[in-house]
């Protein structure tokens, strides 16, 4: 039955919606509440959805809609402590354990620090594992747009990996010209 | 991209680590690589990046997921416009033991909140010990939800002297247009008597999903 499927699938993108939520806003209790609206707005508006395309992707667009719209109304709050990073370690190899886990912190503080624009893009495509088409299409961009602003989140999470604690955002687009004769 | 002479620029090496470039392409740049060690370690960080990016957020991928998420993607939204002759009650999955809070946006700003984990008693899974009680209890829910008026009780009786009588609350309608009931339940079971609420809204195919919970 159509109806069952529908939300059997719904069911199923959560882990991959609270994956996407968490990086949009940092923090994963933030990031399910982004989620439950998605769904509720999701559920709401499913005349909208076509039949025989992929739910997550669909998804995906109403999550990041959401979000953008969440932060058009608010004012810039306090920046929310990740919580992963500081839970506590199970027994075994802790050492490599906590190197693991703050060096994923890392990257999560990187990202958190990209403008949400380019936050978005590397979120779908590096973390989602979306193919850039399926990005330009969720995100409703020109696939050039979807490549430049990848391009430079990128650039941008590599730089601060490379300094740790400085996760801004770097001025100017791609710098690393090197022309061939 | 660009033709001749080559750019390596950055979006041409993001495309080409993430195997987004046209085969032909994708050549080119391997060949340039090789002439420009710039460049292959700019490609050397980028994979770095990506694979860190690929899993920084692993975390909440492998955990189980939050109930109020289950049980708002579970409702279905608004009910079709046939109705079936059978209504299977559908049960939640096992709720989460570190489930803090939950809470359910209903139409109007009403908020109905759930309580703590610890308190909080789950639906048995069916593969589990058939339990005439509960059996008895199902079977008296499912037409009392459909059709039972606000205060109306329904009695059921297990096995020995075990008995119990579902109370139907009122109707409500989530934000997203589900309808849901609330109800409680007494039951007495091997001569100790437990108050629940609960709630049960319905499902787009029909089925009620139901939450059971102590009284508050």
């Amino acid at each position: 039955m159509v109806d069952a499927a529908f939300d059997q699938e719904l069911v199923a993108a959560l882990p991959k919606l609270r994956r996407f939520a968490f990086g949009l806003t940092g923090s994963i209790d933030e990031g399910d509440d982004l989620v439950q609206a998605a769904c509720e707005r999701a559920l709401a508006r499913r005349d909208q959805y076509k039949p025989g395309t992929r739910l997550v992707s669909w998804m995906y667009r109403i999550v990041q809609t959401v979000w953008i719209d969440r932060l058009r109304h608010r004012r810039r709050g306090p920046t929310v402590m990740d919580p992963t990073a500081l839970a506590d370690l199970p027994g075994g190899d802790a050492a490599a354990e906590m190197e693991s886990r703050l060096a994923l912190a890392e990257v999560r503080r990187a990202i958190a620090g990209l403008p949400p624009e380019q936050r978005t893009v590397l979120l779908l495509i590096s973390v989602e594992g979306a193919a850039y088409r399926e990005a330009a299409e969720i995100l409703q961009l020109p696939i050039g747009t979807v490549m430049s602003r990848l391009a430079r989140a990128r650039l941008a999470l590599g730089k601060a990996l490379e300094q740790p604690g400085r996760g801004r955002e770097t001025k100017g687009s791609s710098a690393n010209v090197i022309k061939l004769r | 991209m660009n033709d001749l002479p080559l750019n390596l620029d950055q979006e041409t090496l993001v495309a080409y680590v993430d195997k987004e470039l046209p085969p032909a392409q994708a050549a080119m740049v391997e060949a340039a690589l090789m002439q420009n060690a710039a460049a292959r370690e700019a490609v050397r960080q980028l994979r770095l990046s990506a694979a860190a990016a690929a899993h920084a957020y692993d975390a909440v991928l492998n955990e189980p997921v939050p109930d109020r998420l289950l049980l708002t993607a579970g409702i279905g939204g608004a009910p079709a416009a046939s109705r079936r002759s059978r209504w299977p009650m559908r049960r939640l999955l096992p709720l989460a033991a570190s489930l803090a809070a939950l809470a359910i946006g209903l139409a109007g700003g009403y908020e109905l909140h759930l309580i703590k984990a610890d308190q909080v008693q789950g639906y048995v899974p069916a593969a589990a010990v058939v339990d005439p009680l509960n059996t008895a209890y199902e079977s008296a829910l499912m037409p009392a939800l459909d059709s039972g008026a606000e205060g109306q009780a329904f009695a059921y009786t297990g096995a020995a002297e075990d008995h119990g009588s579902i109370k139907l609350g009122r109707r409500f309608t989530t934000g997203f247009g589900a309808e849901c009931r609330e109800f409680t339940r007494r039951e007495t079971r091997s001569g100790s008597t437990q108050d629940n609420a609960g709630i049960a809204c319905r499902g787009s195919d029909q089925s009620w999903n139901v939450m059971l919970l102590p009284r508050q």
